[in-house]
């Protein structure tokens, strides 16, 4: 039973270690705890479609919000990155360094050099995929082209300024990050246009809540307000996968525990009959036989539960710690678009614990409610006359 | 560029008068493999003016394009003064585009083929594809009759198998009297209709007949279109297939 409750808190360790990196590193990369957007901009991503408000106004409103962290303005499109005889495909970001710093952690991303600065216009930064596709390094030219706000081919040439690993393909092999302004120049657009702002609050956990509450609080009909939930339906359908896989574990943990229970209070039981009819004979209630054992079965799971928590400690405190190294195995995987690191940590999950105690301890009630009846049932008559044994 | 080759495509087939008379799908096929051996060798030199009306603006460019054959283009932007010397070559299966903003010249990757050529309605693809209409496609003619008061010819292409194509089914109607293209309609894998060329404006240009006028709209948005108007056009000029080069793309006089 011990070795039952040590394995359930590792596994709901991992899993809730595992869903909080997920969580964190989907949304922290790039995408941000919620977005803002003009209502008709997505899916379409129209750039035609840019956030109806003026963007210092809006931007104001939103970092004097005490439930937003840091607020990231982004102009976006489609474009061609071209450098010598190769050309790409990519998606075309264009942000402020400095606000971006407060909200997501592409920064931290970067194996070279930086994001691009606004002081320099002509600057760019690219996944490690697309610096190869391009062949081009820190410092090298990349022309991008994209189709203008004004119907011209927007056209200008960079210099790679920074080089970012990621973990994900379609970003390492498919993103350009300009500085906003020089995004907003290249497709001619006014700089006060923008198409998405990126939220960064407290918890990603209560983003649904959040952005209902600053759509009410922006008033405005046009713009639309979307926790990660909605921006990437891959990773909130993951997670209610592995909330349901955490319940999968506690059944199988839990069937387990109730077998090794009755297994052994059936065993404790029938090496006691002739003991349990003294005990009738005496003048016992079976109301009380029962009880004692149901308190022996409790006894049992209270002791399991201290080594449990005494070998599982050390154990959890190194997967909390030190986590799970998986590089020998693999650099790390992606789950629907999100990178997991090769190292997987655990989470101290103490309520998810608690749930998996008191759950014990009434599996391991119930399990042993069939010896004591048993027990309770001992005819201490039939037992004198030695046809118990 | 679609329109020089289509127009290299059209002005051939004027002089394929009087096929082989045969069955109806022999005499389809034997128009356009005619229209295919005579188009090789063909040249042009024309002046266009190009319309292109989207929901959010409308601009005119103005352009010189050149082609040889159906493998060889090059259209060099005049007009609007910002986008002068932009260019695009095409040789065989590839496209470059010279840029003169940031003065280098962009090969056209194989995923943007799909990608709208200079914001108008022709794709990148367009460019290329429209010479393999003989090989990729299987030619029908699926009406022969009067239309409105015209006698036309309805040619309907399907893709032949594994063919490397985009669409699903090209219709073209051609008047008979003169074989002056009048529409075409394309249409996706599904069957469902993408967009529709119209031709108009038929005109002697250098002692040719010719539709000066090509329409394009998408069916999804018909309130957009791109309109390519031919003001000067100069048949069987000499240029030699060097003259369809990367060097040539960046220059900026070009006559």
């Amino acid at each position: 039973m011990a070795i039952g409750m040590i394995m359930l808190a590792f596994v709901l360790s991992i899993m809730a270690g595992m869903k909080r990196d997920m969580i964190n590193q989907g949304t922290s990369l790039l995408l941000g705890h919620m977005q803002i957007h003009a209502k008709d901009y997505r899916p379409d991503r129209s750039i035609y479609d840019a956030i109806p408000a003026g963007r210092s106004d809006l931007l104001g409103q939103l970092r004097g919000d005490p439930s937003v962290l840091g607020a990231a303005p982004r102009v976006s499109t489609f474009g061609l990155a071209s450098s010598g005889n190769k050309s790409i495909g990519v998606e075309i970001l264009g942000m402020e360094a400095a606000a971006e710093r407060n909200v997501t952690i592409l920064h931290e991303k970067l194996i070279e050099g930086s994001l691009p600065e606004p002081s320099e216009q002509s600057q760019i930064a690219i996944g490690e995929l697309a610096a190869k596709a391009l062949g081009v390094s820190l410092g090298g030219e990349v022309i991008l082209i994209a189709q203008a706000a004004d119907g011209s081919l927007g056209n200008d040439l960079f210099t790679v300024s920074g080089i970012f690993r990621s973990g994900l393909d379609l970003l390492d092999g498919g993103m350009a990050i300009l500085d906003l302004g020089a995004a907003q120049s290249l497709i001619a657009l006014p700089a006060e246009t923008i198409h998405e702002i990126a939220l960064r609050t407290a918890s990603p956990t209560d983003a649904k809540t959040v952005a209902s509450a600053l759509e009410r609080t922006l008033a405005n009909p046009a713009i639309e307000v979307s926790p990660w939930q909605t921006l990437t339906p891959e990773l909130s359908s993951w997670v209610a996968m592995s909330d349901s896989w955490s319940w999968i574990m506690y059944v199988i943990v839990f069937s387990l525990a109730a077998i090794s229970v009755l297994n052994t209070m059936l065993m404790a039981v029938f090496e006691r009959l002739r003991e349990f009819g003294v005990l009738a004979a005496i003048g016992m209630k079976p109301r009380s036989v029962v009880a004692l054992i149901v308190i022996e079965v409790t006894a049992l799971a209270g002791v399991s539960l201290l080594v449990a928590i005494a070998i599982g400690t050390p154990l959890l405190r190194r997967v909390v710690g030190k986590g799970i190294d998986l590089s020998s195995f693999s650099d790390g995987f992606s789950v629907t678009g999100v990178a997991v690191g090769p190292i997987i940590r655990g989470d101290w999950v103490f309520g998810d614990f608690a749930v998996g105690a008191a759950l014990l301890f009434v599996c391991a009630a119930l399990a042993g409610l069939y010896p004591a009846m048993r027990a309770a049932a001992v005819d201490p008559a039939r037992l004198t006359r030695g046809e118990i044994r | 560029m679609k329109f020089i080759i289509f127009l290299a495509l059209i002005v051939s087939t004027a002089s394929a008068a009087n096929p082989a008379v045969g069955s109806m799908d022999d005499r389809a096929k034997e128009i356009v493999d005619r229209v295919d051996q005579l188009m090789r060798g063909d040249s042009s030199r024309a002046d266009i003016r190009m319309e292109i009306q989207s929901k959010h603006w409308k601009r005119i460019l103005e352009a010189k394009a050149w082609s040889k054959g159906t493998e060889r283009a090059l259209i060099q932007i005049r007009k609007p003064v910002k986008e002068r010397g932009t260019a695009t070559l095409r040789a065989e299966e590839n496209i470059w585009n010279y840029l003169p903003k940031v003065e280098r010249v962009i090969k056209i990757p194989s995923s943007m083929m799909m990608g709208s050529w200079m914001g108008s309605h022709f794709t990148n693809d367009d460019l290329v594809k429209e010479s393999r209409m003989i090989t990729d496609y299987h030619i029908t003619i699926s009406f022969d009759g009067e239309r409105s008061g015209t006698k036309v010819w309805e040619f309907t292409m399907a893709p032949v198998e594994n063919a490397a194509v985009v669409w699903g089914k090209l219709v073209l109607e051609v008047r008979q009297e003169d074989y002056m293209p009048t529409w075409q309609r394309y249409y996706d894998e599904d069957g469902e209709m993408v967009r529709t060329m119209t031709f108009g404006d038929y005109r002697k240009l250098d002692d040719r007949l010719v539709p000066t006028l090509m329409e394009v709209r998408p069916t999804d948005t018909p309130e957009e279109y791109t309109r390519v108007i031919y003001q000067d056009i100069d048949f069987d000029v000499d240029l030699a297939d060097e003259f369809f080069s990367l060097r040539n793309l960046r220059a900026q006089r070009l006559d």
